[in-house]
């Protein structure tokens, strides 16, 4: 019996202040602009409390998502990395293009200027043995090419078809010491200016013209081109320019150091003479003289 | 001592802590959890109490106005007490179901409230699905780590009590 006034005296205690709360809620909640002096100071001092409970809940959720998150982020890295390296690959071979058909702008371009027929070939091995002797092109007897054919760059003579194959060739580069080339001083044309290009075996990059006559007049910068005698090269093919003259020469001939113009580490396409016209072919603007030594291209 | 810290702990971790890297918008509301294992466990009374300082001290710091949580932790405390004569109070299944219910109807509480006071409100079947079902499945989830911890706590307590008055009795 106790019990049960005291459980309905509770219940009503219960009532009454739901009923109170009810109305706390009406008095507060309208048109609540300022916050109550409790309000304010509780606020207050939970404040960087709660600060600091944020701070380290921003950190457990980064966490958690880090976690969440890395399967999914080494999958999209993986595909990222492929993704570069097929892009990477895709960039080398659109930079190579590019390369290969500016090259071929200006082979073409020369092509059109010269009145040799000319084949153009690609470069498609090198002979490791010898320091830039010999290289192999992709074109052989049945595109036309015979032996002792002349192979030419815009830029100028590379050197003579030594070997033939169906569907390959061999050139003998003038660097190799085997070659020879009879060539004169363009500025001249004189007859006594005809010497012999051969290679320079102090410096394989360089060639060297011997017999020249101490009347041609050589000095550094002239331009030595194909003179044309022994049928092999066509006349005025550019070979290069003369570094230096050798005039501390014993004897009755001068030589003299030349600079090729065609760079043969980074031979990659030639054209090959295939029948050599009536005229020279056409040169690029000779050089000052003195100008020597300027990096090739 | 040891409720009042929990209802300061509480109030922070669910202000802050929570509601970085809970999922979806519902949140568990650990100060129910609390205020119904407690009238569980002690009376309806105290539940009630309990129930009226919990609410009211969620109200400063959350509520636009005072007496939302209040009144609805108050009569929730109160039928957690209740509750509390009538089943197994060392079952943890008990609880359990108790604070799912009571969560549903703490929010239905509020919901209503908001609705008829504050003429705006969430739509009622989004609310129950998105808002009130999830927040149940925390609330129960938090019990089953609460609740041994207060029931082993006040029992413990008890015993000890009532050791010491057996001790007096002895050496009067």
């Amino acid at each position: 019996m106790a019990n049960q006034n005291r459980a309905r005296r509770s219940l009503i205690v219960l009532i009454i202040a739901a009923a109170g709360l009810l109305l706390l809620i009406i008095l507060t909640g309208e048109n609540k602009v300022q916050l109550s002096p409790v309000e304010d100071v509780l606020r207050t001092v939970l404040a960087p409390a709660q600060t600091a409970f944020s701070s380290a809940g921003r950190k457990v959720q980064s966490l958690v998502d880090a976690v969440a998150s890395f399967y999914e982020l080494k999958a999209e890295n993986d595909y990222l990395r492929k993704e570069i390296s097929f892009m990477e690959q895709q960039l080398v071979q659109y930079q190579e293009l590019q390369k290969e058909n500016h090259r071929y702008r200006k082979l073409l371009q020369f092509t059109e200027e010269s009145d040799h027929r000319l084949l153009a070939a690609e470069i498609i091995a090198r002979d490791p043995s010898q320091w830039f002797g010999t290289i192999t092109l992709n074109r052989g007897y049945l595109d036309g090419v015979e032996q002792e054919m002349a192979v030419i760059t815009d830029r100028g003579l590379v050197g003579m078809i030594s070997a033939v194959s169906p569907h390959s060739s061999q050139v003998l580069l003038v660097t190799d010491p085997r070659l020879q080339v009879s060539a004169m001083i363009q500025r001249t044309r004189d007859p006594v200016a005809v010497g012999i290009v051969e290679s320079y075996t102090k410096d394989s990059a360089n060639l060297k013209i011997t017999y020249l006559s101490p009347e041609a007049r050589s000095q550094p910068g002239d331009m030595i081109v194909t003179s044309g005698l022994g049928g092999v090269f066509p006349k005025g093919i550019l070979i290069g320019i003369v570094r230096e003259v050798d005039k501390e020469q014993p004897g009755m001939t001068l030589s003299a150091l030349i600079e090729p113009r065609v760079n043969f580490n980074r031979l990659e396409e030639v054209l090959i003479i295939l029948n050599p016209g009536k005229n020279k072919v056409s040169l690029p603007e000779p050089r000052e003289s003195g100008k020597v030594g300027e990096p090739l291209s | 001592m040891l409720v009042g810290a929990s209802f300061i702990l509480a109030l922070l971790i669910e202000g802050s802590v929570f509601s970085f890297f809970i999922l979806e918008k519902a949140l568990p509301d650990i100060f129910l959890v609390l205020v119904v294992s407690l009238g569980f466990i002690l009376d309806e009374r105290r539940g009630a109490v309990i129930g009226l300082c919990a609410g009211l001290l969620q109200d400063v710091i959350f509520s636009s106005a005072l007496g939302y949580f209040a009144l609805a932790k108050m009569v929730l405390g109160y039928g957690a007490g209740l509750m509390g004569r009538e089943l197994y109070r060392e079952q943890l299944m008990a609880p359990a179901v108790l604070v799912f219910a009571a969560t549903l109807a703490h929010e239905f509480i509020l919901y209503l409230l908001v609705n008829w006071l504050m003429s705006s409100g969430l739509p009622a079947e989004w609310s129950l699905s998105r808002l009130f079902i999830p927040k149940a499945f925390y609330n129960t989830a938090f019990t089953l780590l609460i609740y041994p911890l207060f029931y082993r706590f006040y029992y413990r307590g008890r015993q000890l009590k009532s050791g010491l008055q057996r001790r007096r009795r002895v050496l009067q």
